[in-house]
């Protein structure tokens, strides 16, 4: 197999995520700790209808109780959950007919997303937040994916994520921006030229709606990949967030096929141990502790695997690229971060000798 | 059998002709119309009608009262786009856009009399409805001398119209056209007078019964592949690159048709021991092909359920109309004659096309031969069918799984499981939670707007039949339906009339529940407002007198309870319910609620009471919150805990996802 055949990238790339683990607990805690806090409103007043309801009982039983009791649930009580009918139709693409046409007849695309009650109220912000929180830890990553060395060192880690964290920020808005602006343009802009219901076929409405997303995707896509490749080679040394980013915009440029395999090859990994779960996963029965215990390593499991995969391809990107330019210029390798004159963790200056 | 014969129309029009005609009671006529219209290829009608008008009430007319429908879309200071407008519940589906092809109306040029008076200068649009002067849906005419009870009269009348492209209930898509509400129409006469409504965007329609014959010349291209109300006698070519179609029908109140050059006719028959045999003819989209065979097993469903536990399908012909993607026509109903509506990817779990197939052909009992009132009383129609058809559904096809569709294509959820009745009502429980605007005996075109008329038409009035099958009986019940059913066929009932019903059938108990639901704006709300159980104790402070007065202390007596409930009626509607209390050791009592009661405090000495439940066995289902119904003495958080960690972990997922997205992402 090749050195840089995609699948050795792959499988180079999540070793690499895997040296990091101390880093990658730490953002699998601090995602457990946000998601507890985001459910916190509807945990509490779950409790609180349930406790001390015979509904406790009848929902073990599913079906018609189930149904009755979570349709209730979200009626009697919309200040925990607020109007999720923004998100629903994001994900679904189908819109509910609404029976206040606006003006133009349809909704602003982006409008609806930030509502002020319940959960949909407060999912932008934890959005946003763990979106933050990814962006630092990635320059971190990135850092580590740099070093030759001390990657599972979590001061490396800290020291890097601090030193790269206004380009790492920077690189976040960029690409938050750009989704944003694609999702708008690329696929809601695109859906206000047409009326489905004029289309003589329903197929040519899903074709349209599916070409519409496909655009979206693939935008996004290599949005994600300029940015993961400047990322990786801001960790390679290039210090100046406009070059690295030209270097990543650059390096996908030339490679749009490999870069975009690999963008899809991690995106169906990252997916797999979610719908492995979704189809085999246990559910708690809310009593045995010991249960409790299992079943919960094993939703973290899933999810460490994910943020693994997530890691996984900066590490890919980083090898890649650091492979691209070693084929291009192998008389004059990289130097790697400690061989630079930039400011090294405390931990790196101990570990190399002075240059 | 089912015989494909699109490529063979001539075929149809032979069978189509030598179907019965006489399966049907004979109803006296009161309006008869024979229509002779040309429909154009730009979707424009030319007319004339002769109606023979007998006048069977105790009123004489001085004037005539006739519907013309397709002003509804004239200009959009209609009522009905004014009333769509202000929440009826569909957007404007483009009408406001400059396109003239986009707008209909029906104009009379001429309306005489059999001898010849010319009536047309004494023609006046009313709006007895809402006084809105642009309205032009609903016209006056005034006779040289009124028309006396049991006196006959025929006019004629000569008109021009123009199809819309359809926003609901009428209108084309393409070379698709459904023509329905289309020509000029008579209101129906009671012995108050005409009851003639102007058309409103959220109610339907009220007519009486007679015959129909109509020819129609239609754009040649549609050739074998025209439908309409009553039995196809003949279809013949016609000079103009025109073919001529004649259909007649006996014993139903109004005439639609529709024609598309790409229907697919498929036709079947439905037979069952004592019901009468009907031909089933199924106008099929081409790219619906599919879901042919589920269409057809729906409307089987449909007639064999309908006629045992209501009234047999007198007609000798159903026809079924697959509309094409985006007609904006999918269930409707006419006279024989009924819209469905299906997706090309349709799971069968999803129960579409089967749901609006059952539902659309439920109407031909209810709107067909009941015929009541629906500018009135939209629920004698659609809430009844609502409750009938869930039965249906659920008796033949089982309960459906969820299905989304995403970006169009449709995945089903196997293990989410939408139970009949329950899943469908929830519009009508948020509606009279929130809204409250209107009792449903408040006449349907008045009420506050179309989530009002909606909620109070279908999902209130099937919830309310569903709970009364469950407190007052299945048998009981059905036995009630039916004699209402067939007690009224044909001769327009009220609300007033099925109450009449269910308290000869029923007693009064379930009459008064009845009346009472209808009665109020409101919800329906029993809450088990405290429960609490503690050791019983023994007497504490002063017994006794004079020298025998000692201070007692208090101490746990051993094996004895002493519980408290409160059990509160918190909504404004009332249903019989019961109150069952549960104590350990498996005991269980039940207490009726006590009529007229706000709330009810219960003290019970003895075994330790566990739970208090309010209608335990579910029966009422119009309680707008079920979750108050019951209440537990102890704590029993495992459910809690289970769904929240459930939860976290997608919450866990979801925030992953946005590292995924990239938005600031990881990677």
């Amino acid at each position: 197999m090749r050195r840089d055949s995609i699948v050795a990238l792959v499988g180079r790339g999540l070793v690499s995520a895997l040296e990091t683990w101390k880093a990658i607990l730490l953002f699998l805690v601090l995602n457990a700790v946000l998601a507890a806090a985001f459910l916190h409103p509807l945990a509490s007043a779950l409790h609180q209808e349930l406790a001390k309801s015979p509904w406790a009982e009848r929902l073990g039983a599913g079906g018609a109780d189930l149904h009755t009791f979570f349709t209730a649930f979200t009626r009697t009580r919309p200040d925990v959950l607020g109007d999720f009918e923004k998100w629903d139709e994001a994900l679904t693409g189908e819109s509910r007919e609404r029976s206040e046409p606006s003006p133009s007849g349809k909704a602003a695309p982006l409008s609806g997303f930030f509502g002020t009650t319940g959960l949909s109220g407060s999912a932008v912000a934890y959005a946003a937040l763990a979106a933050l929180l990814a962006a630092l830890f990635s320059g971190g990553f990135a850092g580590r994916f740099g070093a030759e060395r001390d990657r599972s060192s979590l001061a490396a880690f800290g020291a890097d994520a601090a030193r790269f964290a206004v380009p790492s920020l920077l690189f976040g808005a960029l690409s938050l921006a750009g989704i944003l602006a694609a999702y708008r343009w690329v696929y809601a802009a695109p859906g206000t030229l047409y009326e489905p219901d004029e289309l003589r076929y329903e197929w040519e409405a899903t074709g349209l709606l599916l070409l519409r997303l496909g655009a979206f995707l693939l935008v996004a896509g290599y949005l994600r990949l300029v940015v993961t490749y400047a990322r990786a080679a801001m960790g390679q040394g290039v210090t100046n967030p406009f070059a690295a980013f030209m270097s990543g915009f650059g390096f996908v440029l030339g490679r749009p096929v490999r870069t975009l395999v690999m963008e899809v090859f991690f995106g169906f990994l990252g997916v797999l141990p979610l719908l492995v779960w979704a189809y085999f996963g246990r559910v708690w029965n809310g009593g045995e502790i010991a249960d409790f215990a299992l079943i919960l390593a094993g939703q973290q499991l899933v999810v460490l695997l994910r943020i693994v995969t997530r890691v996984g391809h900066l590490g890919a990107a980083s090898l890649y690229l650091r492979r691209s330019k070693e084929s291009v210029s192998p008389a004059l390798p990289m130097r790697s971060p400690s061989e630079s004159s930039l400011p090294r963790s405390p931990e790196e200056s101990a570990a190399a000798p002075a240059l | 059998m089912i015989r494909l014969l699109a490529a063979r129309p001539a075929a149809l029009v032979v069978l189509l002709a030598a179907a019965r005609l006489d399966a049907g009671p004979r109803v006296p006529a009161v309006a008869s119309y024979t229509i002779e219209a040309h429909v154009t290829a730009e979707h424009g009608i030319t007319g004339k009608e002769t109606v023979r008008f007998t006048n069977r009430t105790r009123f004489s007319f001085d004037d005539l009262r006739l519907h013309l429908y397709l002003n509804a879309w004239k200009n959009d200071r209609s009522t009905w786009l004014i009333e769509q407008a202000r929440g009826a519940g569909r957007n404007d589906r483009g009408m406001r856009a400059k396109d003239a092809s986009r707008w209909g109306f029906t104009e009379i040029h001429r309306i005489s009399l059999e001898d010849g008076t010319d009536l047309t200068s004494s023609l006046k649009y009313v709006s007895p409805d809402d006084g809105n002067p642009d309205d032009r849906t609903l016209v006056s005419v005034v006779l040289p001398r009124p028309v006396t009870p049991g006196e006959t009269l025929v006019f004629h009348v000569d008109w021009e119209g123009k199809f819309p492209r359809a926003v609901a209930r009428t209108g084309w898509k393409d070379d698709y056209l459904l023509g329905a509400q289309w020509f000029p129409k008579l209101g129906v006469a009671t012995d108050q007078g005409w009851n003639a409504h102007q058309f409103h965007a959220a109610t339907e329609f009220f007519a009486d019964f007679g015959d129909y014959d109509v020819t129609l010349a239609v754009p040649a291209a549609n050739k074998g592949h025209v439908g309409g109300t009553g039995v196809l006698k003949d279809e013949v070519d016609f000079p103009g690159n025109l073919v001529r179609v004649h259909f007649a029908a006996e014993d139903v109140h109004d005439f639609a048709f529709t024609f598309c050059p790409r229907f697919e006719v498929v036709r079947d028959t439905f037979s069952a021991n004592g019901l009468p045999n009907v031909d089933i003819v199924l106008l099929l989209q081409p790219d619906h092909r599919p879901v042919r065979d589920r269409y057809l097993k729906a409307v089987k469903a449909g007639l064999a359920e309908y006629g045992r536990l209501y009234l047999p399908y007198p007609y000798p012909v159903i026809t079924v109309v697959d509309p094409p993607w985006g007609s904006h026509t999918e269930g409707m109903e006419y006279p024989t004659l009924f819209v469905g509506g299906a997706r090309e990817l349709a799971p069968a779990t999803a129960h579409s096309p089967e749901s609006v197939t059952v539902h659309e052909f439920g109407h031909q009992v209810f709107y067909g031969m009941l015929a009541s009132n629906e500018f009135e009383e939209a629920h004698l129609d659609e809430g009844f069918n609502t409750y009938a058809t869930l039965r249906t559904l659920k008796s033949a096809f089982g309960d459906p799984s969820l299905v989304v569709r995403f970006f169009g294509i449709p995945v089903v959820f196997p293990s989410v499981v939408l139970p009949y009745p329950e899943a469908t009502n929830e519009r009508a429980h948020r509606w009279t939670q929130a809204s409250r605007s209107d009792a449903t005996d408040v006449p349907s075109f008045r009420q506050l707007d179309g989530g009002a008329v909606r909620v109070n038409a279908y999902n209130r009035t099937g919830l309310l039949l569903a709970s009364a099958e469950r407190t007052f009986g299945a048998e009981r019940w059905a036995r009630v339906m039916k004699t209402y059913a067939t007690r009224w066929a044909f001769k327009h009932p009220t609300s007033a009339d099925f109450v009449a019903v269910v308290r000869e059938v029923a007693g009064d108990g379930p009459a008064n529940a009845v009346a009472g639901i209808w009665s109020v704006a409101g919800p329906v709300d029993y809450a088990v407002t405290s429960a609490s159980t503690r050791r019983s104790r023994g007497r504490s402070g002063y017994e006794g007198e004079g020298e025998a007065r000692a201070l007692a202390t208090p101490k746990d007596e051993a094996g004895g309870w002493e519980s408290l409930a409160v059990v509160q009626q918190l909504g404004e509607a009332t249903w019989p319910v019961e109150v069952e209390l549960r104590f350990e050791g498996g005991a269980r009592v039940r207490r009726p609620w006590i009529p007229d009661s706000r709330w009810i405090r219960y003290r019970i000495t003895g075994p330790k009471l566990l739970a208090v439940d309010v209608d335990p066995d579910r029966k009422c289902l119009l309680d707008a919150n079920p979750l108050n119904n019951g209440r537990l003495t102890g704590e029993a958080p495992a459910a809690s805990r289970r769904w929240a960690a459930r939860l976290r972990f997608w919450a866990q997922n979801a925030l992953e996802f946005f590292a995924l997205l990239g938005l600031a992402g990881l990677s």
